[in-house]
């Protein structure tokens, strides 16, 4: 019971987050090409990855989708939010566990080049392929670049005394 | 754990090389390129396609001078031209969309459109 409930408290505690660090990360402007993003809510989906564990992590991801087209998106944004956060859940999920911690950035460039990937599919079903196909490319650089270096974040994190939260822990 | 790192940062410059390439390549392929001629800024000759792989070749000439301009493989210059300097027939082969040749004694422009 009381491992439930700390799972829910967890759970609960990284949805706040992604969901603000989502608001806040909508108001900034675009670096460079518009739509890229750094994607730091994808980095605290894979925080509550290996702080909690996977499936309390699609929670996570599902919240901070769905309230996060609540307040600040449209219809649209929440297709192509959803189409590459789910995506990059499912590919960070499926690897997570046999990529070591001290590797943990190489999963968030796989989640971040699942996400593009995500993305590009609800574009080609929303509005076509024509003249969107440079896009993919573009797009698989910048999610590499920014992956890394939310990953490395996390990175930072996993390694630091706020280990303790997880039950994972190695630390004393 | 830097061995582990330096194979993933091998696979990771893979993917990045292998997008740059197929951007190369996209950027190549669908964008058709249409080359326009201007003489002292009005158009006296629009080229639709610069991709045939024979070379062609159109000549300018007029009370200002005349230019020899050629193209093919989706590239196009200015063979040659009797204007004094002759700053356009060095400039060379041009072959993407928004770029240009002027030859300024003979007020031409050639520029290329997407």
């Amino acid at each position: 019971m009381e491992k439930l409930t700390r799972k829910i408290t967890l759970t609960g505690i990284f949805a706040a987050l992604a969901l603000a660090v989502f608001v806040i990360e909508a108001q900034l402007p675009p670096i460079a090409i518009p739509g890229v993003k750094l994607g730091l809510s994808n980095a605290v989906s894979l925080a509550a990855m290996i702080f909690i564990s996977r499936k309390c992590a699609g929670v996570v991801t599902l919240i901070r989708i769905t309230l996060g087209a609540v307040f600040c998106g449209t219809l649209m944004s929440f297709a192509f939010s959803a189409a590459g956060g789910i995506l990059a859940f499912a590919v960070m999920a499926a690897v997570v566990e046999k990529i070591d911690r001290h590797q943990l950035w190489a999963v968030s460039v796989l989640g971040a080049i699942g996400h593009s990937i995500g993305q590009f599919l609800a574009a080609m079903i929303f509005i076509g392929t024509k003249g969107l196909l440079i896009y993919l490319p573009v797009m698989i650089i910048c999610s590499v670049i920014s992956g890394a270096l939310t990953g490395l974040l996390v990175q930072r994190l996993w390694f630091s005394p706020l280990q303790k939260i997880s039950k994972k822990s190695k630390l004393p | 754990m830097g061995k582990k790192n330096v194979i993933w940062v091998i696979i990771f410059t893979v993917i990045v090389a292998a997008c740059l390439i197929s951007i190369h390549i996209i950027t190549n392929n669908t964008v058709k390129v249409s080359a326009e001629i201007y003489v002292s800024d009005q158009l006296v000759k629009r080229i639709d396609d610069i991709s045939s792989s024979e070379k062609q070749t159109y000549k300018v000439s007029n009370e200002y001078g005349e230019n020899v301009i050629c193209w093919q493989n989706g590239s196009i210059w200015i063979e040659s031209s009797n204007c004094k300097n002759q700053i356009c027939v060095l400039h060379g082969k041009i072959s993407s969309a928004g770029t240009s040749i002027i030859c300024a004694p003979h007020k031409l422009a050639v520029t290329l459109v997407s």
